[in-house]
């Protein structure tokens, strides 16, 4: 149901099977045409992270059991790079804005392999807030994502197959906001947000852009620290019982001003004056072009300002 | 309209001010405690071992007391619009 239209009208969901398939599909074919095992490892982390978000969506998972299922994603590729350690599934080495030489991590890059995939993937889901934000977000931050591969690849750093990856990781995203941009005429589904969060968090990985990656969630990511430094601790949005937002009879929102909810970006986005649905959601994809800029910046400063000195 | 802009204008300082910590930090990190030598023994290591985590800590600390800041400010105002 749409609770922000008037008329509260029936949308059906969950759209995440249908993005699951388009992009474990697509990132399979790319598989059996390249051989690339970074392509493999896109394919089976979206597989994985989605299905956890169907079951997700049939059966609601709780505030710990869902981050604690979602670790699993992020161990195809662990496992991918261990079982062939010449494949370059991903690349150990992380490099920061401003320095050409990188610093090499290999224990700790697990780590941040198993800990990443299911904080980006919970952080995009609980953006999943109004009509086309999540897909909109996703869109949007894979312009700086695909700018880093680009830039990789020019300097000679890219495997060219993660380039080629991120055609039908977008494509999927693209076609499938379409039909959820206001007004939406499907909803992702917790899977459909879980599997965009977990196949960006991934694409990120593989193609070496970490950093640009997380600048460019941001207003995502702030949504998530701000709901859980608020209600400290992990629990479902669902079992909140004081809402942040009310919805207004003419189908605006506003604030509720009880001090007990929790804040989340589309709080503070409200918290002065009535805005519609699609005011939110643009003030919200807004915040994302521009940290998305901030993001392309520091591409330039990563991976051109060092390699032009 | 006025308030409306802070709004968004606070979340954009915040955002950049996210950003331009982490490249400050990368700078300090590269140029100031990874070249540091003081004691010419492993406890150089553990000297920037220290450091950088104490860098990383500020960072926190800064993003927290922003983001406290910005909350205190806006629930002042949502405590004066349903007034």
């Amino acid at each position: 149901m749409d609770y922000h239209k008037e008329g509260k009208p029936q949308i059906p969901r969950p759209g995440g099977p249908a993005i699951i398939a388009g992009i474990f599909v697509s990132e399979l074919i790319l598989f059996a045409f390249t051989g690339s095992l970074a392509v493999l490892g896109i394919a089976l982390v979206t597989l994985l992270s989605g299905v956890i978000g169907v079951v997700d969506d049939l059966k609601t998972l709780g505030g710990i059991v869902k981050p604690a299922l979602l670790v699993l994603g992020g161990l195809p590729l662990v496992a991918l790079q261990y079982l062939f350690p010449q494949s370059m599934v991903y690349d150990h080495h992380l490099y920061l804005p401003l320095f050409k030489t990188p610093t090499n991590i290999p224990i700790i890059y697990i780590l941040l392999i198993i800990v990443a995939i299911p904080v980006v993937t919970n952080t995009i889901n609980t953006i999943d807030v109004l009509n086309g934000v999540v897909t909109g977000t996703i869109l949007i931050a894979s312009i700086p994502v695909g700018f880093t591969l680009i830039l990789r690849y020019i300097v000679g750093k890219e495997n060219p197959y993660a380039l080629a990856a991120f055609f039908p990781f977008v494509g999927a995203t693209l076609a499938f906001y379409y039909f959820h941009k206001y007004p939406s005429k499907i909803f992702p589904g917790d899977s459909g947000a879980m599997t965009l969060g977990a196949a960006y968090g991934t694409m990120a990985i593989i193609g070496g852009a970490e950093v640009v990656a997380v600048i460019a969630i941001l207003p995502a990511i702030m949504n998530s620290f701000f709901f859980l430094s608020s209600v400290k601790r992990l629990v479902e949005h669902r079992q909140i019982k004081s809402q942040p937002v009310k919805v207004l009879d003419d189908n605006t929102m506003i604030a509720t001003g009880d001090p007990q909810a929790p804040v989340t970006l589309m709080r503070l986005l409200v918290g002065v004056r009535a805005k519609s649905e699609k005011e939110i959601g643009r003030d919200i994809l807004r915040l994302t072009a521009y940290t998305s800029l901030l993001a392309c910046l520091t591409a330039i400063l990563t991976w051109v300002i060092p390699y032009a000195k | 309209m006025q308030n409306e802009r802070e709004s968004l204008g606070t979340l954009i300082a915040i955002f950049t001010a996210a950003w331009a910590l982490v490249l400050l930090g990368t700078v300090i990190i590269f140029e100031v405690i990874v070249p540091l030598n003081i004691f010419h023994s492993f406890l150089d290591s553990i000297l920037k071992g220290v450091l950088g985590l104490f860098l990383v800590v500020a960072w926190l600390f800064l993003f927290v007391e922003m983001r406290d800041h910005m909350v205190k400010t806006q629930l002042r105002l949502e405590k004066k619009i349903s007034n």
